[in-house]
Protein backbone atom coordinates (compact mmCIF):
# COMPACT_ATOMS: atom_id res chain seq x y z
CA UNK A 1 0.00 0.00 0.00
CA UNK A 2 1.21 3.27 -0.78
CA UNK A 3 0.56 6.41 1.67
CA UNK A 4 1.01 10.22 -0.34
CA UNK A 5 1.65 12.94 1.92
CA UNK A 6 1.53 16.71 0.60
CA UNK A 7 4.64 18.19 1.93
CA UNK A 8 6.93 21.17 0.37
CA UNK A 9 9.96 19.39 0.26
CA UNK A 10 11.93 15.91 0.65
CA UNK A 11 11.98 16.01 4.25
CA UNK A 12 9.54 13.50 6.59
CA UNK A 13 10.60 15.80 9.79
CA UNK A 14 8.98 19.42 7.49
CA UNK A 15 5.92 20.27 8.25
CA UNK A 16 3.04 19.39 5.64
CA UNK A 17 1.97 21.75 2.68
CA UNK A 18 -1.45 22.19 3.66
CA UNK A 19 -2.83 22.35 -0.08
CA UNK A 20 -3.33 19.39 -2.29
CA UNK A 21 -2.55 20.67 -6.05
CA UNK A 22 -0.44 23.34 -5.55
CA UNK A 23 1.80 21.25 -3.20
CA UNK A 24 5.57 21.36 -4.20
CA UNK A 25 5.66 17.44 -4.24
CA UNK A 26 4.45 14.25 -2.87
CA UNK A 27 6.15 12.36 -0.22
CA UNK A 28 5.39 8.04 -1.13
CA UNK A 29 5.69 5.87 1.66
CA UNK A 30 4.55 2.27 2.53
CA UNK A 31 2.31 1.96 5.24
CA UNK A 32 5.09 1.29 7.96
CA UNK A 33 6.48 4.53 7.14
CA UNK A 34 9.76 2.70 6.56
CA UNK A 35 11.37 4.16 3.04
CA UNK A 36 10.28 6.92 1.37
CA UNK A 37 10.46 8.39 -2.08
CA UNK A 38 9.75 12.14 -3.24
CA UNK A 39 8.04 12.88 -6.52
CA UNK A 40 8.77 16.63 -7.52
CA UNK A 41 5.49 18.59 -8.47
CA UNK A 42 6.26 21.87 -8.30
CA UNK A 43 5.57 22.05 -12.05
CA UNK A 44 1.97 21.53 -11.70
CA UNK A 45 2.24 24.11 -8.51
CA UNK A 46 3.08 26.84 -10.68
CA UNK A 47 0.96 26.03 -13.43
CA UNK A 48 -2.08 28.33 -13.98
CA UNK A 49 -5.03 26.57 -14.27
CA UNK A 50 -6.17 22.73 -13.24
CA UNK A 51 -3.44 22.17 -10.64
CA UNK A 52 -5.69 19.83 -8.35
CA UNK A 53 -6.81 17.86 -11.50
CA UNK A 54 -3.27 17.31 -12.73
CA UNK A 55 -2.11 16.13 -9.38
CA UNK A 56 -4.62 13.54 -9.43
CA UNK A 57 -3.01 12.29 -11.81
CA UNK A 58 0.29 11.77 -10.55
CA UNK A 59 -1.48 10.23 -7.47
CA UNK A 60 -3.07 7.37 -10.20
CA UNK A 61 0.17 7.09 -11.69
CA UNK A 62 2.35 6.39 -8.50
CA UNK A 63 -0.54 4.15 -7.05
CA UNK A 64 -1.26 6.07 -4.24
CA UNK A 65 -3.82 4.29 -1.88
CA UNK A 66 -3.97 6.90 0.64
CA UNK A 67 -3.48 10.50 0.42
CA UNK A 68 -2.62 12.74 3.99
CA UNK A 69 -2.83 16.02 3.51
CA UNK A 70 -4.22 19.12 4.94
CA UNK A 71 -6.96 21.05 3.52
CA UNK A 72 -8.14 18.59 1.85
CA UNK A 73 -8.59 18.55 -2.30
CA UNK A 74 -11.16 20.71 -4.31
CA UNK A 75 -13.82 19.13 -6.53
CA UNK A 76 -12.03 18.80 -9.86
CA UNK A 77 -9.34 16.50 -8.00
CA UNK A 78 -11.80 14.87 -6.30
CA UNK A 79 -13.95 13.60 -9.06
CA UNK A 80 -10.63 11.62 -10.56
CA UNK A 81 -9.29 10.59 -6.71
CA UNK A 82 -13.53 9.14 -6.36
CA UNK A 83 -12.92 7.03 -9.63
CA UNK A 84 -9.71 5.70 -8.34
CA UNK A 85 -10.82 4.82 -5.00
CA UNK A 86 -8.19 6.66 -2.65
CA UNK A 87 -8.80 7.37 0.34
CA UNK A 88 -8.12 11.24 1.67
CA UNK A 89 -7.22 12.48 5.03
CA UNK A 90 -7.42 15.68 5.71
CA UNK A 91 -6.73 17.94 8.55
CA UNK A 92 -2.48 17.13 8.74
CA UNK A 93 -1.46 20.60 7.64
CA UNK A 94 0.01 21.26 11.11
CA UNK A 95 2.10 17.91 11.44
CA UNK A 96 5.09 16.87 9.92
CA UNK A 97 4.50 13.58 7.58
CA UNK A 98 6.16 11.49 10.32
CA UNK A 99 4.06 12.82 12.54
CA UNK A 100 0.86 12.89 10.63
CA UNK A 101 1.51 8.74 9.65
CA UNK A 102 1.87 8.47 13.52
CA UNK A 103 -1.53 9.98 13.70
CA UNK A 104 -3.39 8.30 11.05
CA UNK A 105 -2.21 4.75 12.37
CA UNK A 106 -3.66 6.00 15.61
CA UNK A 107 -6.99 6.64 13.96
CA UNK A 108 -6.88 10.30 14.42
CA UNK A 109 -7.33 11.74 11.07
CA UNK A 110 -10.47 12.18 9.83
CA UNK A 111 -11.66 11.01 6.46
CA UNK A 112 -12.24 13.73 3.99
CA UNK A 113 -15.88 13.83 1.91
CA UNK A 114 -16.28 16.48 -0.26
CA UNK B 1 -17.65 55.78 -29.25
CA UNK B 2 -17.05 53.04 -26.36
CA UNK B 3 -16.00 54.36 -22.95
CA UNK B 4 -15.04 52.02 -20.72
CA UNK B 5 -15.84 52.45 -16.66
CA UNK B 6 -12.89 50.95 -15.41
CA UNK B 7 -10.91 51.04 -11.69
CA UNK B 8 -8.74 48.81 -10.17
CA UNK B 9 -10.26 48.32 -6.63
CA UNK B 10 -13.17 46.55 -7.22
CA UNK B 11 -15.84 49.24 -4.99
CA UNK B 12 -14.46 51.83 -6.16
CA UNK B 13 -17.41 53.36 -7.94
CA UNK B 14 -17.61 51.62 -11.84
CA UNK B 15 -21.41 51.40 -11.78
CA UNK B 16 -22.69 54.25 -9.46
CA UNK B 17 -20.47 56.16 -12.36
CA UNK B 18 -21.55 54.34 -15.38
CA UNK B 19 -24.59 53.99 -14.51
CA UNK B 20 -25.13 57.64 -13.58
CA UNK B 21 -23.28 59.04 -16.79
CA UNK B 22 -25.50 56.83 -18.87
CA UNK B 23 -28.75 58.41 -17.76
CA UNK B 24 -27.11 61.63 -17.35
CA UNK B 25 -25.57 61.49 -20.74
CA UNK B 26 -29.07 59.73 -21.93
CA UNK B 27 -30.96 63.30 -21.36
CA UNK B 28 -29.04 64.51 -24.81
CA UNK B 29 -28.45 61.94 -27.10
CA UNK B 30 -28.99 57.90 -27.26
CA UNK B 31 -27.06 56.20 -24.47
CA UNK B 32 -26.21 52.07 -24.50
CA UNK B 33 -25.18 51.62 -21.22
CA UNK B 34 -23.34 47.94 -21.10
CA UNK B 35 -22.83 45.63 -17.71
CA UNK B 36 -19.63 44.17 -18.71
CA UNK B 37 -18.78 43.19 -15.23
CA UNK B 38 -20.48 39.41 -15.92
CA UNK B 39 -19.57 38.05 -13.14
CA UNK B 40 -20.97 40.49 -10.76
CA UNK B 41 -23.44 42.75 -13.16
CA UNK B 42 -25.83 44.85 -11.04
CA UNK B 43 -25.76 47.30 -13.87
CA UNK B 44 -29.23 46.98 -14.17
CA UNK B 45 -30.70 47.24 -10.54
CA UNK B 46 -30.68 50.79 -11.38
CA UNK B 47 -32.96 50.53 -14.06
CA UNK B 48 -35.71 48.06 -13.31
CA UNK B 49 -37.83 46.99 -15.96
CA UNK B 50 -39.16 44.59 -18.79
CA UNK B 51 -35.32 42.54 -19.84
CA UNK B 52 -35.49 40.21 -22.39
CA UNK B 53 -32.65 37.51 -23.55
CA UNK B 54 -31.00 38.63 -26.62
CA UNK B 55 -29.20 35.29 -26.68
CA UNK B 56 -27.60 32.52 -25.00
CA UNK B 57 -23.84 32.57 -24.56
CA UNK B 58 -22.40 28.78 -25.34
CA UNK B 59 -19.26 27.88 -25.07
CA UNK B 60 -17.14 24.73 -27.54
CA UNK B 61 -16.07 21.77 -25.19
CA UNK B 62 -15.04 18.29 -25.74
CA UNK B 63 -17.22 14.71 -25.28
CA UNK B 64 -15.00 12.07 -24.64
CA UNK B 65 -16.76 8.86 -26.89
CA UNK B 66 -15.36 5.89 -24.61
CA UNK B 67 -16.22 3.25 -27.47
CA UNK B 68 -13.82 5.44 -30.09
CA UNK B 69 -10.98 6.15 -27.87
CA UNK B 70 -7.74 3.68 -27.65
CA UNK B 71 -6.39 5.19 -24.29
CA UNK B 72 -3.64 6.91 -26.36
CA UNK B 73 -3.40 9.44 -23.91
CA UNK B 74 -2.29 12.17 -26.58
CA UNK B 75 -4.91 14.50 -25.31
CA UNK B 76 -4.06 14.85 -22.03
CA UNK B 77 -0.63 16.03 -23.70
CA UNK B 78 -2.04 18.60 -25.74
CA UNK B 79 -4.16 20.07 -23.34
CA UNK B 80 -2.83 23.50 -21.58
CA UNK B 81 -5.11 23.71 -19.09
CA UNK B 82 -5.39 19.95 -18.01
CA UNK B 83 -8.99 19.87 -19.14
CA UNK B 84 -8.85 16.69 -20.38
CA UNK B 85 -6.98 14.38 -18.16
CA UNK B 86 -6.71 10.30 -19.04
CA UNK B 87 -6.91 8.69 -15.82
CA UNK B 88 -7.66 4.58 -14.38
CA UNK B 89 -8.87 3.65 -18.06
CA UNK B 90 -11.13 6.97 -18.82
CA UNK B 91 -10.81 10.41 -20.03
CA UNK B 92 -12.54 12.87 -17.73
CA UNK B 93 -13.33 15.90 -19.00
CA UNK B 94 -13.42 18.98 -16.91
CA UNK B 95 -15.83 21.68 -18.83
CA UNK B 96 -15.59 24.71 -16.85
CA UNK B 97 -11.48 24.40 -17.16
CA UNK B 98 -11.69 24.00 -20.88
CA UNK B 99 -10.39 26.79 -23.37
CA UNK B 100 -12.14 25.53 -26.14
CA UNK B 101 -9.20 25.46 -28.21
CA UNK B 102 -10.08 22.24 -30.02
CA UNK B 103 -6.12 21.00 -29.63
CA UNK B 104 -7.50 17.31 -28.08
CA UNK B 105 -10.54 16.92 -30.30
CA UNK B 106 -9.04 17.84 -33.52
CA UNK B 107 -5.19 15.96 -32.59
CA UNK B 108 -7.12 12.53 -31.96
CA UNK B 109 -6.42 10.15 -33.83
CA UNK B 110 -9.56 8.05 -33.81
CA UNK B 111 -12.09 11.45 -33.51
CA UNK B 112 -13.03 9.86 -29.60
CA UNK B 113 -13.44 13.89 -28.49
CA UNK B 114 -15.73 15.75 -30.71
CA UNK B 115 -16.47 19.50 -29.69
CA UNK B 116 -20.31 20.39 -28.46
CA UNK B 117 -21.78 23.46 -27.21
CA UNK B 118 -22.90 23.98 -23.59
CA UNK B 119 -24.38 27.47 -22.14
CA UNK B 120 -22.11 29.83 -20.02
CA UNK B 121 -24.17 33.13 -19.84
CA UNK B 122 -26.83 35.01 -21.05
CA UNK B 123 -26.91 38.50 -22.66
CA UNK B 124 -30.40 40.24 -21.68
CA UNK B 125 -31.20 44.34 -22.70
CA UNK B 126 -34.22 46.69 -21.59
CA UNK B 127 -34.87 49.76 -23.68
CA UNK B 128 -36.07 53.15 -21.68
CA UNK B 129 -36.58 55.68 -23.90
CA UNK B 130 -32.95 57.33 -24.67
CA UNK B 131 -31.14 54.53 -22.85
CA UNK B 132 -30.88 50.53 -23.99
CA UNK B 133 -29.10 48.43 -20.98
CA UNK B 134 -27.31 45.40 -22.20
CA UNK B 135 -26.33 43.31 -19.19
CA UNK B 136 -24.09 40.63 -19.69
CA UNK B 137 -24.47 37.63 -16.82
CA UNK B 138 -22.43 34.88 -16.08
CA UNK B 139 -23.94 31.29 -15.13
CA UNK B 140 -23.61 30.79 -11.70
CA UNK B 141 -20.21 27.79 -11.28
CA UNK B 142 -18.47 29.08 -14.56
CA UNK B 143 -14.67 30.06 -14.33
CA UNK B 144 -14.05 31.88 -17.27
CA UNK B 145 -15.76 35.65 -18.07
CA UNK B 146 -14.29 36.46 -21.38
CA UNK B 147 -15.96 34.85 -23.40
CA UNK B 148 -19.60 36.31 -21.96
CA UNK B 149 -17.56 39.60 -22.03
CA UNK B 150 -16.97 39.39 -25.98
CA UNK B 151 -20.52 38.03 -26.43
CA UNK B 152 -21.78 41.06 -24.51
CA UNK B 153 -19.52 43.43 -26.43
CA UNK B 154 -20.65 41.82 -29.62
CA UNK B 155 -24.35 43.81 -28.77
CA UNK B 156 -23.76 47.21 -27.64
CA UNK B 157 -23.85 48.36 -31.70
CA UNK B 158 -24.78 51.52 -30.44
CA UNK B 159 -22.81 55.09 -31.34
CA UNK B 160 -22.22 55.76 -27.83
CA UNK B 161 -21.59 53.74 -25.19
CA UNK B 162 -20.76 53.20 -21.78
CA UNK B 163 -19.27 50.02 -20.40
CA UNK B 164 -19.38 49.09 -16.41
CA UNK B 165 -16.22 47.24 -16.68
CA UNK B 166 -14.91 44.14 -14.81
CA UNK B 167 -12.52 45.22 -11.67
CA UNK B 168 -8.79 44.51 -11.24
CA UNK B 169 -6.56 44.79 -14.38
CA UNK B 170 -6.82 40.43 -15.63
CA UNK B 171 -7.47 39.96 -19.02
CA UNK B 172 -11.66 40.56 -17.92
CA UNK B 173 -10.58 44.29 -17.70
CA UNK B 174 -8.29 44.19 -20.75
CA UNK B 175 -11.02 42.90 -22.84
CA UNK B 176 -12.92 45.72 -22.07
CA UNK B 177 -10.24 48.31 -21.72
CA UNK B 178 -8.71 47.32 -25.21
CA UNK B 179 -11.92 47.51 -27.08
CA UNK B 180 -12.61 51.09 -25.60
CA UNK B 181 -12.03 54.26 -27.33
CA UNK B 182 -12.00 56.16 -23.45
CA UNK B 183 -11.02 54.91 -20.28
CA UNK B 184 -12.29 56.39 -17.11
CA UNK B 185 -10.61 55.06 -13.89
CA UNK B 186 -12.75 55.09 -10.58
CA UNK B 187 -10.63 55.75 -7.64
CA UNK B 188 -10.83 56.64 -3.85
CA UNK B 189 -8.17 57.94 -1.48
CA UNK B 190 -7.33 54.89 0.23
CA UNK B 191 -3.91 52.78 0.19
CA UNK B 192 -5.65 50.49 -1.67
CA UNK B 193 -7.27 53.03 -3.98
CA UNK B 194 -4.09 54.21 -4.82
CA UNK B 195 -2.36 50.58 -5.39
CA UNK B 196 -4.89 49.45 -7.82
CA UNK B 197 -4.57 52.64 -9.58
CA UNK B 198 -1.06 52.66 -10.16
CA UNK B 199 -1.55 49.05 -11.69
CA UNK B 200 -4.53 50.17 -13.57
CA UNK B 201 -3.11 53.07 -15.22
CA UNK B 202 -0.01 50.94 -16.04
CA UNK B 203 -2.63 48.96 -17.96
CA UNK B 204 -4.14 51.51 -19.89
CA UNK B 205 -0.95 53.19 -20.61
CA UNK B 206 0.10 49.97 -22.23
CA UNK B 207 -2.50 50.37 -24.53
CA UNK B 208 -1.05 53.92 -26.00
CA UNK B 209 -3.58 55.43 -24.02
CA UNK B 210 -4.25 57.95 -20.73
CA UNK B 211 -6.73 57.49 -18.89
CA UNK B 212 -9.38 59.68 -16.99
CA UNK B 213 -8.99 59.80 -13.77
CA UNK B 214 -12.50 60.43 -11.26
CA UNK B 215 -11.54 60.40 -7.46
CA UNK B 216 -14.44 59.30 -5.44
CA UNK B 217 -15.58 59.81 -2.39
CA UNK B 218 -13.10 63.15 -2.19
CA UNK B 219 -12.82 64.26 1.47
CA UNK B 220 -9.83 63.59 3.37
CA UNK B 221 -6.81 63.04 0.98
CA UNK B 222 -4.84 60.44 0.98
CA UNK B 223 -1.40 61.48 0.63
CA UNK B 224 0.47 59.57 -1.45
CA UNK B 225 -2.42 59.20 -4.27
CA UNK B 226 -2.71 63.26 -4.28
CA UNK B 227 1.00 62.94 -5.27
CA UNK B 228 0.45 60.46 -7.71
CA UNK B 229 -2.64 62.23 -9.54
CA UNK B 230 -0.39 65.35 -9.78
CA UNK B 231 -0.65 65.94 -13.83
CA UNK B 232 -3.33 64.05 -14.17
CA UNK B 233 -6.77 64.94 -15.59
CA UNK B 234 -9.26 64.15 -12.52
CA UNK B 235 -12.60 65.37 -11.94
CA UNK B 236 -13.78 64.83 -8.07
CA UNK B 237 -16.98 63.35 -6.71
CA UNK B 238 -16.86 64.51 -3.04
CA UNK B 239 -17.72 61.94 -0.07
CA UNK B 240 -21.77 63.02 0.23
CA UNK B 241 -24.05 61.01 2.40
CA UNK B 242 -27.43 61.27 0.49
CA UNK B 243 -25.52 59.95 -2.65
CA UNK B 244 -24.45 56.93 -0.84
CA UNK B 245 -28.12 56.53 0.61
CA UNK B 246 -29.71 56.85 -2.84
CA UNK B 247 -27.51 54.38 -4.37
CA UNK B 248 -27.38 52.00 -1.64
CA UNK B 249 -31.53 52.29 -2.34
CA UNK B 250 -30.30 51.83 -5.70
CA UNK B 251 -31.63 54.89 -7.13
CA UNK B 252 -29.85 57.12 -9.57
CA UNK B 253 -28.34 60.18 -7.40
CA UNK B 254 -27.37 62.73 -10.18
CA UNK B 255 -30.71 64.76 -10.02
CA UNK B 256 -30.69 64.73 -5.96
CA UNK B 257 -26.72 65.33 -5.87
CA UNK B 258 -25.46 68.85 -7.61
CA UNK B 259 -21.71 67.86 -6.89
CA UNK B 260 -22.62 64.62 -8.60
CA UNK B 261 -24.28 66.19 -11.59
CA UNK B 262 -21.22 68.56 -11.81
CA UNK B 263 -18.36 65.86 -11.99
CA UNK B 264 -20.38 64.33 -14.55
CA UNK B 265 -21.07 67.24 -16.66
CA UNK B 266 -17.25 68.39 -15.99
CA UNK B 267 -16.34 64.43 -16.86
CA UNK B 268 -18.40 64.37 -20.04
CA UNK B 269 -17.04 67.98 -21.30
CA UNK B 270 -13.41 65.72 -20.79
CA UNK B 271 -14.73 62.69 -22.77
CA UNK B 272 -16.17 64.68 -25.82
CA UNK B 273 -13.25 67.65 -25.13
CA UNK B 274 -16.20 70.64 -25.54
CA UNK B 275 -15.19 73.70 -24.11
CA UNK B 276 -16.40 75.13 -20.97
Amino acid sequence: MNIAFTVSGNDPDAVLDPRFGRAAGLLITDENFADHRYVDTSDIAQGAHGAGPRMAQVIADDHVNVVITGNGPGGNAMTILKKLNVVIYAGAGQFTAREAFAQYKAGNLREFAS
Amino acid sequence: MRIAIASGKGGAGKTMLATNLAHYLSRQRPVTLLDCDVEEPNSALFFPGEYYDVRRVTRKYPEWNSDACTRCGLCGEVCAFHAVLPVAGEVVVFERLCHGCHACSELCPTQALPMAARGTGTIRQAQFNDLRVIEGRMDVGEEQAVPVIDAALGEAKAELVIIDAPPGTACTAQKVIETSDVTVLVTEPTPFGFHDLTLAVALVQKYGREPLVVLNRDGDPYGPLAQFLTGFEIVRIPDDRTLATLYADGRLAWEHVPALENALKNLAQRIFHEKT
